[in-house]
């Protein structure tokens, strides 16, 4: 059984758990080795994939995390750990604007943060140059091939533009230079 | 020729007084209090006088000189419901039972929340809340969608709200369906030596409120606006509370009003590295037993 799944929130479910505290989340687990096991593996797939691709939303991390450990995380205890890692800087959480005008926010790690920041700056120029742009048109210009994520990716950048006031959507592909 | 040619020893003397001097670490982004409000450090002149601590927990202004150390480091942040500040992660803070702690181990430990903070944002009556309006505009400029020396757009979130008549200063825009703030620079300028603290609340208030949860929303890189703001609701008689999206990490500064105030000794609510590495400064002062002010916290000597 994974170490993942026998990580819990509720110290009733064993009867001398281990615990620890991540934020205002207190995990317990059978014992000192299954709490450090379980947390290190919800950790470091965490850290592999963000490591994988430019940027992750939380349900698509969640989801990816899930398919490696074979279990349903608890959406507190992956919330901790993935905010332990924010904590040290493994990752950043960038905030990006919806359609509607909410803002929802997405993960980078920080070997792709440098990477962030220059396609953020790649897509500011061709906006304002051409003024109208498709995500499609944005992962050609920032990923060349396409790959599993990158087109996901691109339109994060794009609406982290939006987030920024360089950028408006015309529909839920295409943006625009609003000035 | 130079004196210290001439003079070798005495020029060794001086080194040695300065190598016995207390020292720390922050990032040219970390704000320090000077006589004209909080300020970043990468934009004094060394030496300068900078406000902070005495022995008797007073406050007091000393000589204090800046600089760069050459070396980087990750940006590192602290928040309590009163102050957010960015430091190094070498930044040694004074916590509130007056021992030392360095932000690095704050983090690494995840001891924030164990741990209070008293936080001095003013001095009232020897600094000013707010820094000239060319100080804000050149912060804001770095936000701006479009700027320009009369006018800078700022982006809203939400269309920004202006009370007619409250901030001639300020004109709403929607521009392909996104909401603006133009923020002219001229009038601004007048409203800022006019009336500091109630001109710079208005300003944040359009540009940043968010009515539902009744709160401005300063996305993390703006910390200097927040502090600003902070400063500004102090200095008109309003109360605040800072809040974060949670312990281990925040995206933004929430400034909200409301029934529990700030106090001026807070447990630790926010503390967290990111993965920008900037420039760091060292500063340098010759009273051991004085202690300089950073966005609010009280710095330690290394």
């Amino acid at each position: 059984m994974s170490a993942v799944a026998l990580l819990t929130t509720r110290s009733s479910d064993y009867d001398v758990p281990a615990s620890t505290k991540l934020g205002g989340t207190t995990i317990y687990a059978p014992d000192d080795e299954q709490l450090a096991r379980g947390l290190s593996t919800l950790a470091d797939l965490i850290e592999r994939h963000t490591r994988a691709h430019l940027t992750l939303t939380r349900t698509t991390l969640n989801s990816l995390v899930r398919d490696d450990t074979g279990v349903e995380t608890d959406r507190r205890i992956f919330g901790a750990v993935l905010g332990w890692r924010l904590r040290l800087g493994v990752l950043d959480s960038i905030p990006c604007a919806a359609t509607s005008g909410k803002l929802y926010r997405v993960f980078t790690h920080v070997e792709q943060y440098p990477l962030f920041l220059s396609h953020l700056e790649t897509l500011k120029s061709r906006l304002h140059t051409r003024r109208v742009l498709k995500v499609r048109d944005a992962e050609h210009a920032v990923f060349g091939q396409r790959r599993w994520g990158t087109w996901s990716s691109s339109l994060h950048l794009l609406a982290r533009l939006v987030c920024t006031g360089h950028a408006c959507y015309l529909d839920s592909k295409t943006f625009a230079y609003p000035l | 020729m130079h004196w210290t040619c001439l003079l070798p020893g005495l020029q060794d003397l001086r080194v040695s007084a300065l190598t016995h001097m207390p020292t720390c670490t922050i990032l040219r982004q970390s704000a320090l209090l000077t006589a004209a409000g909080w300020t970043t450090a990468d934009s004094i002149p060394s030496p300068v006088e900078l406000f902070g601590l005495d022995r008797a927990g007073k406050v007091a202004s000393c000589s204090v000189s800046i600089a760069e150390t050459g070396g980087r480091s990750r940006q590192a942040y602290v928040g309590t419901a009163m102050a957010f500040g960015a430091f190094a992660p070498a930044t040694v803070l004074t916590v509130s039972d007056g021992k030392p702690w360095r932000v690095a181990d704050i983090v690494g430990e995840g001891a924030i929340a164990d741990l209070a903070f008293e936080n001095v944002l003013r001095t009232f009556d020897r600094t000013s809340p707010l820094p000239c309006a060319a100080a804000i505009w050149d912060v804001l400029r770095q936000t701006a969608a479009r700027g320009s020396g009369e006018s800078l757009l700022l982006p809203c979130r939400l269309e920004p709200t202006v009370q007619s008549g409250d901030a001639p200063f300020l004109r709403p825009a929607t521009i392909a369906g996104r909401g603006y703030l133009e923020l002219i620079a001229k009038l601004f300028q007048e409203a800022i030596a006019r009336d500091p603290a109630r001109s710079y609340i208005a300003l944040c208030r359009a540009w940043l409120r968010e009515p539902n949860d009744g709160r401005e929303e300063f996305e993390r890189a703006l910390f200097l606006p927040a502090l600003w703001y902070a400063c500004a609701l102090t200095a008109s008689d309003s109360t605040y509370r800072l809040q974060y999206d949670s312990l281990q990490h925040s995206s933004y500064i929430f400034v909200s009003g409301g029934d529990t105030p700030a106090a001026p000794v807070e447990r630790g609510a926010c503390t967290f590295l990111t993965p920008a590495s900037t420039l760091e400064c060292r500063l340098t002062w010759p009273d051991a037993s004085w202690s300089p002010l950073s966005a609010g916290f009280i710095l330690a000597a290394e």
